[in-house]
């Protein structure tokens, strides 16, 4: 489907469903109600759930989100876009989004930031091997991906010109970029 | 109730652009209604499993008049607690997916067109941040870092319930296009009156919409495989048949002292010494009364039990092991303590938040639930609560309370 008929689709569904269900009020009321009651929970509980603490937190993890980590991967996935060949574009977007995010789930481990030195089962494994065992298995199904597109590309490119068509996927490629951040 | 027109049809060339941006990020398959239902589906699933059982294990750990935990089956706190951080592990890469694919989103112009719809969005602020929020200290958590001022299990608690309230909000606003986009109701039944748009799309055809459920699969696919692996490498610290799988596992249920993991040592609980001391006793006390006194000699020389009872941490790791000791309530019974309801077992820390913790009647009763002094046929070392451990079914770890010396009946 080309991206013009995509993005009409679209405009439709967002022009078209934002209709409120006869449960959006109620569970409006009541959800705004669990909201108020969690931070109560907080300021009840101030000593120990330092709730001003917890609010910046909430806050800053969003901006960061949406001001940092997103631009940044849109960032990333325009530079792989300009250059990587079209047929690896999206498992490697794809292979470094879940590579950016075993290596964020593993930065402390391996920095033993938790490790207690008179404590000798706390992060036990030697997780920068480990780590890389990981990568090295994300990028190698990366890599046979690529290899899968670029034979179903030769074999399309060799195929009977009276071949049934495909339909053509090359700009719907998956792309995680920063779904690891 | 609508905002008034004009105020709905401002704009400016900024917003101009940046609306055209947020349409041709809407027209990729990645940002498409299914892809975020689907996410949305499944990352809301993981959620709903996490906020149980971790409400379940704050009950647990919070008693109050309503709430009686059981003592049976003696696996089952090892269970959920195992689910809670195998969910909200797994979630992770559902989560970023999902924020990813709704981006776009963020930018609609006007912002919103009535009251309701501005509060609507204004939860997503909590929700966003509630549910990253959720992630990154749950990981940190696990992993023993604690880079903040406040006490985890409060934080974490609170912004779950904040958290979880914003998730309802966001199900109510999405349920509409949810149903339709998972029941693939085909959008030439939707619009009543389709305009010049709608009848594009009818007209794009089948053999398009093939392309874009290509797309969606794959993204969908790369999301649901991450988080299938990311579980997979660490959920052997608590499923011991995948323990050789648990690279990135900030514990190992195999590696520690006695041959399974510590959470404070005697030296972190300052009780090296009064462990140690030959003159040890524990004491029963009941109405502010000492019953009785036993050297740990005599409680060695009585009619010890074995059980086989799983130590699970709040953490996520676990393991069963074989602990000999014993039962409490035939100590009490022994020290002439009379209508129990329940015992607090105090340790000999001098501090702590768990120094101190409640045996109910449920727990009481139950044989298993044993004062040890054995595991795995070796006496307790001090890091397991040397010279007596309380260990019963059914209990997270951290009320497993270690280097007891005192029960108090009540």
């Amino acid at each position: 489907m080309g991206r013009k008929a995509r993005h009409l689709v679209n405009i439709v569904k967002s022009e078209t469903d934002d209709r409120r269900s006869r449960l959006f009020i109620p569970a409006f009321v009541i959800g705004w109600v669990i909201i108020v009651a969690g931070a109560m929970t907080a300021v009840h509980d101030a000593r120990d759930a330092h709730p001003f603490a917890l609010a910046v937190h909430v806050v800053t993890f969003d901006l960061g989100h949406d001001a940092l980590l997103v631009p940044t991967g849109l960032l990333i996935a325009w530079i792989i876009g300009k250059v990587v060949p079209e047929v690896a574009r999206g498992p490697v977007r794809a292979g470094l989004a879940v590579s950016t995010m075993f290596v964020l789930f593993a930065w402390p481990l391996i920095h033993r930031w938790g490790r207690r030195p008179t404590n000798s089962s706390t992060l036990p494994l030697d997780y920068g091997r480990n780590l890389t065992i990981v990568l090295v298995t994300v990028w190698l199904v990366a890599g046979a991906a690529i290899f899968r597109r670029w034979k179903t590309g030769q074999d399309r490119r060799t195929s009977p010109p009276d071949a049934p068509d495909v339909p053509d996927q090359t700009d719907d490629v998956p792309d995680l970029t920063d779904a690891a951040n | 109730m609508n905002l008034p027109t004009p105020l709905l049809r401002l704009s400016s060339p900024v917003t101009t652009r940046v609306t055209k941006w947020r349409d041709e990020r809407l027209g990729e398959a990645k940002h498409d209604d299914r892809v975020a239902a689907i996410l949305g589906l499944a990352l809301g699933a993981c959620f709903l499993v996490c906020f149980i059982t971790g409400l379940l294990s704050h009950l647990i750990q919070h008693p109050t008049s309503w709430f009686h935990w059981t003592a049976r089956p003696a696996g089952l706190y090892r269970f959920t607690q195992g689910l809670h951080v195998v969910t909200g592990v797994a979630s992770i890469p559902l989560l970023f997916a999902k924020l990813w694919s709704v981006f776009p989103r963020l930018f609609k112009w006007p912002l919103f067109r009535d009251p309701l719809e501005l509060l609507e969005r204004l939860s997503l602020l909590p929700l966003v941040g509630g549910a990253i929020f959720m992630v990154v200290t749950g990981v940190a958590n696990i992993e023993l870092w604690y880079p903040w001022v406040f006490f985890f299990p409060a934080g974490h608690f609170a912004v779950a319930i904040v958290t979880m309230g914003a998730l309802l909000i966001h199900i109510a606003a999405k349920i509409t296009v949810t149903r339709r986009v998972v029941k693939r109701v085909p959008l030439d039944v939707v619009p009543v009156g389709a305009g010049p748009v709608e009848a594009a799309v009818v007209e794009a055809g089948p053999v398009e919409a093939a392309g874009v459920g290509n797309g969606r699969r794959q993204f969908i696919a790369v999301a649901v495989a991450s988080s299938a692996a990311l579980a997979l490498v660490t959920v052997g610290q608590t499923v011991s048949p995948l323990k050789n799988l648990a690279l990135l596992a900030p514990r190992h249920p195999d590696i520690g002292v006695q041959g399974f993991p510590v959470n404070k040592t005697a030296l972190e609980a300052g009780v090296t010494e009064t462990s140690n001391d030959p003159n040890f006793r524990l004491t029963v006390e009941q109405n502010g009364i000492v019953l009785r006194s036993f050297s740990i000699d005599e409680i060695r020389s009585m009619n010890s039990r074995t059980a086989t009872l799983p130590i699970a941490c709040v953490e996520g790791w676990s393991a069963n092991r074989v602990w000999r000791g014993i039962s409490m309530r035939s100590l009490v019974e022994l020290a002439g303590g009379k209508d129990v309801v329940q015992v607090s077992v105090e340790s000999l820390q001098r501090g702590g938040r768990y120094r101190r913790s409640i045996i109910d009647e449920n727990e009481y009763t139950d044989v298993d639930t044993l004062l040890a002094f054995m595991v795995d046929d070796q006496m307790l070392a001090p890091d397991h609560g040397y010279p007596l451990r309380l260990i019963a079914p059914n209990r997270p770890g951290v009320l497993q309370t270690k280097w007891v010396g005192k029960l108090v009946i009540s």
